[in-house]
């Protein structure tokens, strides 16, 4: 049951975003060629547009597969639809699931198209030889490699975005068990609840800074952080924002077994 | 089979008694012949079937209607009590009729003539 | 066992009480009447019964169990709006039913389709209202189910299309099953009815045979429906 739910989850999703892949690819792709065409100052400009267009095509492409992830979730589970979504002889909790394995999916899928057009856009030889010449040696210096550092990024802006996203389904849940302005309560939920995972985690930098002197220097010097502290701050993130998914994830489905108050 | 016209304020079971009744004793349905099942004439009249079992029960009760345990419903062959219903039927409808028009001060010689009057029309 | 029950079930928004004390057994291969104005908790009571909403009070058992997955399987529901995704064609829609009813009859489905002359092919949201409420019905009937519950299946039809309607529930109506119907158009449907319950202000009024209940008070469900609740 759970594989025919995400595939329906997932093309109701795609649907629309797979529109904006074709063009932020497209963009990209017209840039690049523009550009490329030498000694026309028309070219350039229209590539110049391209270029513009591609970048304010991938962070509608973030702002949209959230924004589409909330109104699916909304719409299933307390719109119109929710009275065939809770009436399908399938636990709350494989409901929910699938929600959460689609947003995976595709907040995956994007970053990758993202990736995609912008090696579309930069990739050239000076890149390379820059990364070669500049990059390498300073991460060699420090004893880090690059695949590791890309993938540790990812690994975060992915924890944050759909820690930001679990935040909104938990908004919405709260927000339809109140009686009135429920899209309302929905949001202030959301914030509520984003902002205080925001400052459970400051808090908790702050505390393992008072037992670490060196983390102690992010609060209260300007000076460029070392490696290491680097590293155990996105560690401790990661970690965080692991903990913080898993929890808010089986707090929703405790709220979603209580039962569902459809309008 | 034609159609019912259900007069809501009259349970249904009993306006069906009434419809099958008088099917069987003005010949339209001959005595022997096979009925179809519940479901079919629940479909047929738009009724619930449960509604038309009982009307079916009701005729079995009044012996219009029997039940041979493997080939379904048939209307009975005592010929006997078809016509006796009917001429029970018959002196209901005439008396009620009777009685009506003698409200009206007719005597019987002036009603038998409106009624050949009737005649002459068709 | 009986099919449905609802015990001592009260439902309440804040501080006002929708549903009063509901005590209800519904059993099997009958047609039921929920009659109600509008507004009297019809339903409220529909949606307990489909885990829509949650009792103040109270519990529905489903075969004995409490409502959930598997009462799910057992009941077909039409709700009172129009509930499908409006993105998907007709065809994407029985599909949808398929994958997720295991009682799911396509077959049904598609020539019942086919009697109405709907085009499967065509999108849900491109389809007028009525043609939805089709739609929406013929999924639902071609469920092989124990319990149908229909929701105001004839609000706002056409009466060759409440006759197709009616038509529909009886011929798919088979001993072993029920069908609850609500409504408060009763004369449409008062015909089919083997039973019926009535419901005001949240509580049940009366519950009767509804031939015997002709008989008793001498006139048509309809009438003796608003001679009680002078409307």
């Amino acid at each position: 049951m759970l594989k025919k739910l995400i595939k329906y989850d997932i093309k109701s999703i795609l649907k629309f975003l797979s529109i904006f892949y074709i063009l932020v690819l497209t963009f990209s792709i017209l840039s690049r060629i523009f550009l490329n065409i030498e000694n026309s100052l028309l070219f350039n400009i229209i590539g110049q547009i391209f270029n513009g267009a591609s970048i304010a095509m991938m962070i509608n492409i973030i702002i949209n597969n959230l924004m589409r992830l909330w109104v699916l979730f909304k719409q299933n589970f307390y719109g119109d639809e929710s009275y065939l979504t809770h009436t399908l002889p399938i636990e709350k909790k494989t409901l929910y699931l699938s929600k959460i394995i689609t947003s995976v999916l595709t907040n995956f899928l994007s970053i990758i198209v993202i990736a995609i057009s912008l090696l579309i856009l930069y990739y050239s030889s000076d890149l390379l030889n820059i990364i070669k010449t500049t990059i390498l040696p300073l991460l060699e210096v420090n004893n880090l490699s690059l695949t590791g550092i890309i993938i540790f990024l990812i690994v975060l802006i992915f924890l944050e975005l759909a820690n930001i996203l679990q935040v909104g389904y938990t908004g919405i849940i709260l927000g339809h068990r109140k009686n009135q302005n429920k899209v309302l309560y929905s949001i202030i939920f959301s914030f509520v609840i984003y902002t205080i995972m925001q400052l459970i985690l400051l808090l908790i930098m702050f505390i393992f800074a008072l037992i670490n002197k060196d983390f102690m220097n992010i609060f209260i010097t300007n000076e460029i952080v070392n490696i290491d502290i680097f590293k155990t701050l996105v560690i401790l993130s990661i970690s965080f924002y692991s903990i913080v998914l898993i929890c808010i994830g089986c707090i929703n489905i405790k709220l979603f077994n209580k039962g569902v108050n459809v309008e | 089979m034609g159609e019912i016209f259900f007069d809501n304020n009259i349970p249904i079971y009993i306006q069906l008694v009434d419809y099958f009744k008088i099917y069987i004793i003005s010949g339209k349905m001959k005595p022997g012949e096979r009925i179809s099942s519940v479901r079919e004439l629940a479909i047929y009249f738009k009724v619930n079937p449960n509604t038309m079992q009982k009307a079916l029960t009701e005729l079995e009760n009044l012996k219009l209607i029997y039940t041979e345990r493997t080939n379904g419903k048939f209307v009975t062959k005592d010929e006997k009590l078809i016509k006796k219903l009917k001429d029970d039927y018959a002196k209901t409808l005439i008396e009620k009729f009777y009685n009506e028009m003698t409200a009206l001060s007719l005597n019987k010689k002036e009603i038998i003539n409106y009624i050949n009057e009737i005649g002459d029309d068709e | 066992m009986e099919l449905l029950k609802c015990i001592n079930i009260d439902k309440s928004y804040d501080d006002k009480k929708i549903l009063k004390n509901i005590n209800l057994t519904i059993p099997r291969g009958k047609i039921i009447g929920i009659l109600g104005k509008n507004g009297s908790g019809k339903t409220t009571l529909i949606k307990l019964m489909n885990d829509l909403l949650t009792p103040t009070n109270g519990e529905i058992l489903v075969n004995g169990k409490k409502v959930g997955v598997e009462s799910k399987k057992v009941i077909s529901y039409l709700p009172e709006r129009s509930y499908l995704n409006k993105n998907l064609t007709v065809l994407e829609t029985i599909k949808y039913f398929e994958d997720f009813y295991e009682n799911f009859d396509t077959k049904k489905a598609n020539k019942l389709l086919k009697d109405l002359k709907l085009d499967i092919n065509q999108k849900i949201s491109k389809m007028s209202k009525g043609m939805q409420e089709k739609v929406a019905l013929v999924l639902v009937m071609s469920r092989k189910a124990e319990l149908y519950i229909l929701d105001e299946p004839l609000g706002g039809v056409d009466p060759a299309t409440r006759d197709y309607i009616l038509d529909t529930i009886l011929t798919n109506f088979d001993k072993d099953a029920s069908v609850i119907i609500t409504t408060h158009i009763i004369q449409d449907v008062e015909r089919i009815l083997d039973e019926v319950i009535f419901i005001n202000e949240g509580k049940i009024i009366l519950t009767s045979d509804s031939d015997e209940l002709r008989n008793k008070e001498k006139g048509s469900i309809d009438e003796i429906f608003r001679r009680m609740f002078k409307c």
